[in-house]
C-alpha cells in the first residue's frame, strides 16, 4: 500500500466534489483524531481549503447540550463532542460554502449503527488497519476501540474477505476469537441495508431519492 | 498503404457538458494532423455518470458527426451516447470522417452489476459484429469496454478479416495494488491480461483508449495502451493522468505474426456454427454430428 497512490485517488475525489458543488473546499466535521490529521495533511499538499471547527466553540456547544438535555443524552455528548463537532462544522459549512467532511473509516463504517449524515467521506473505503499503516493510529469502532493492532488487521482482514472478495462469512470469520466472531457476524448483518443507497427513503412515488432516483 | 499511424487520446470528459467536450476532442484532433485515426475513450462526448440526463445528451446519427473538423481530418473515434431512430438510447462507439460517420457500434454488453448500472440506462447493441474498411488495407473492428470481456466479439471480428481492434473504454480504477506493482490500481492488470490476449489470439492489433478523470467517487484509471499481433504492449499510457499514445501501426507485423502462428488460419467457424446451434437449439443438430465418442 502506497500512500501517494491512495492520497491521489482521495484527493482527486474530494477536489471533484469542490468543483461539481461550486465549493470553496471542505470542512472536517469529525472531531480531531488520526483521520482528520491526515486528510489536513493531504488536502494542504493538494491546496484544498480545509477548515476545523474552533474546539472553544465546539465544547460551548456540547456544553448547552448537556445542560439542556441532561440525564443520558448530556453522558453521549460529552462521551465525544462528535455531535456538537458536526453541529459546528454545518454551521460554517453554509456559511463560507464548504463541504461537511467525515472522516470515518471503513472499519468504522461497517460497524456502526449509522451511517454518518456528512456528503463526503474521503477516507470511507480505507480500513481502520489501512490507516493505522498510513498514520500510525486509527479510530475503530466499539468493541475493537482497545484492540491491539495486529488484531484490528485480522479482523478487518476476514472482513474484507467478506465484503470484497465475497467470502461466506462463517469461512471468513473462523479463526476470529469468539467473541470477535459474533461481534463482526453481528456488523455484517447490520450493515446489510446499507448496501442499499443511503438515505433510506420509503418509496411512495415513481421515482424516489436513495432508490431509483438518478439526479 | 501498410501502415496506419493512429493516436489515442486519454482524457478526462466533462461530464453532461457536450460542447465542452467537442472543443476539446476537436483541439486534438486538429493537434494530430499526420494520424490516419485519431481514438477517444467510451462516451468521450458526454462523461461517464449520466444518470437520467443521458436522454438530454443523446445524438442522433442521422444528423452526420456532431465533430467539425477541418476537410482532410484524420478519422476519429469516439464514444457517444446514440438516439436511434427507435428512440432508444445506446451506448456507442462511432467513427467519423470529413463530416460524416462510416461505422458505429453500440455496446453490447452493459454492465451492470456492483457499482455498473449500464443496463438500466441503455438499450443493448443488437446490430451484431461488423468490421468496415477504414482504407481498402486497413479493417477495423471497433468493440466498447465491457464488449472486450466477452471473447466471442473479438472472435466475430477476427474471423472477419479485421487487422485491428479498437477498444473505447471506461475503466473505474478499483483495488489497490500491492507494493512494487507496476499499476496504479490492481484492476488495470486483467485489462492488459484481455489487451494481449486478444491480440495474440487473432493475430491482431488492439487498441485501448481510456479516460481518466473523477465523477462521483469514481477514479477513471487512464492506462491506454496498445499491443501488437504478438500481443506485446507497444504502447502504454500512464494512469489517472491525461496522455496521447502516437503509434505507427505495420501490416507486415500482422503478416508475420500470422506465419509465426497459425491460430487465425485454423479457426473454423462452421464448427463453431455447428456447436453453438447444437447448445442453443438441442435436437437440431444435423444427424452426422452425433457421432463418434
Amino acid at each position: 500500500m502506497t500512500e501517494d497512490r491512495i492520497t491521489r485517488v482521495v484527493v482527486a475525489v474530494v477536489a471533484e466534489a469542490i468543483r461539481e458543488a461550486d465549493a470553496n473546499g471542505v470542512v472536517l466535521a469529525s472531531s480531531p483524531r488520526p483521520e482528520t490529521a491526515l486528510l489536513e495533511r493531504w488536502f494542504a499538499a493538494a491546496a484544498i481549503t480545509v477548515e476545523i471547527p474552533d474546539a472553544e466553540v465546539v465544547r460551548a456547544v456540547a456544553d448547552t447540550l448537556e445542560a439542556s438535555l441532561g440525564g443520558d443524552a448530556s453522558e453521549a455528548v460529552a462521551r465525544s463532542n462528535e455531535e456538537a463537532h458536526r453541529a459546528v462544522a454545518r454551521v460554517i459549512a453554509n456559511r463560507e460554502e464548504l463541504i461537511p467532511v467525515s472522516a470515518a473509516n471503513k472499519t468504522e463504517l461497517i460497524w456502526a449503527e449509522r451511517l454518518p449524515p456528512e456528503p463526503l467521506l474521503p477516507l470511507g473505503d480505507l480500513y481502520a488497519s489501512q490507516i493505522h499503516a498510513l498514520a500510525g493510529a486509527c479510530t475503530a469502532p466499539p468493541p475493537l476501540v482497545d484492540i491491539e493492532p495486529d488484531r484490528l488487521r485480522a479482523v478487518d482482514k476476514a472482513i474484507a474477505q467478506v465484503v470484497e472478495d465475497g467470502v461466506r462469512p462463517d469461512v471468513a470469520f473462523v479463526e476470529l476469537p469468539s467473541e470477535l466472531r459474533d461481534a463482526a457476524f453481528s456488523a455484517m448483518h447490520r450493515s446489510a441495508w446499507k448496501g442499499i443507497l443511503p438515505p433510506v427513503v420509503p418509496k411512495l412515488s415513481r421515482r424516489t431519492l436513495g432508490v431509483d432516483l438518478e439526479l | 498503404m501498410t501502415h496506419l499511424k493512429v493516436t489515442l487520446v486519454q482524457f478526462a470528459p466533462e461530464r453532461r457538458n457536450v460542447n465542452a467536450n467537442l472543443m476539446r476532442m476537436e483541439s486534438a484532433v486538429a493537434a494530430s494532423p499526420g494520424a490516419d485515426l485519431v481514438v477517444f475513450p467510451e462516451l468521450a462526448l458526454t462523461g461517464y455518470l449520466l444518470g437520467g440526463a443521458v436522454q438530454e445528451v443523446a445524438l442522433p446519427l442521422s444528423d452526420g458527426s456532431p465533430l467539425a473538423l477541418e476537410p482532410g481530418s484524420p478519422a476519429v473515434a469516439f464514444g457517444m451516447v446514440e438516439r436511434g431512430s427507435d428512440q432508444l438510447v445506446y451506448n456507442t462507439g462511432v467513427v467519423a470522417r470529413d463530416g460524416a460517420v462510416v461505422a458505429a457500434h453500440r455496446k453490447i454488453y452493459l454492465p451492470t452489476y456492483g457499482m455498473f448500472d449500464e443496463g438500466r440506462l441503455f438499450a443493448p447493441g443488437r446490430q451484431g459484429v461488423r468490421p468496415f474498411d477504414l482504407t481498402p488495407d486497413w479493417k477495423i473492428g471497433l468493440l466498447v469496454c465491457e464488449d472486450l470481456w466477452h471473447p466471442a466479439l473479438a472472435y466475430l471480428h477476427a474471423i472477419q478479416e479485421a487487422d485491428v481492434i479498437v477498444v473505447m473504454a471506461a475503466p473505474p480504477g478499483r483495488g489497490l495494488p500491492e507494493e512494487g506493482d507496476r499499476n496504479e490500481f490492481a484492476s488495470t492488470e486483467p485489462w492488459e491480461l484481455l489487451v494481449r490476449a486478444t491480440a495474440f489470439l487473432h493475430g491482431v492489433y488492439v487498441l485501448l483508449a481510456c479516460r481518466t478523470g473523477v465523477e462521483g467517487g469514481v477514479t477513471f484509471s487512464g492506462g491506454s495502451m496498445v499491443a501488437d499481433p504478438t500481443g506485446t504492449i507497444v504502447a502504454r499510457a500512464p494512469e489517472m493522468e491525461d496522455a496521447r499514445l502516437e503509434v505507427t501501426l505495420d501490416k507486415e507485423a500482422i503478416r508475420r505474426a500470422r506465419a509465426s502462428f497459425s491460430h487465425l488460419r485454423d479457426e473454423d467457424p462452421n464448427l463453431v456454427q455447428r456447436e453453438i446451434q447444437r447448445i442453443v437449439s438441442p435436437g437440431s443438430e444435423p444427424a452426422d454430428t452425433l457421432d463418434g465418442p
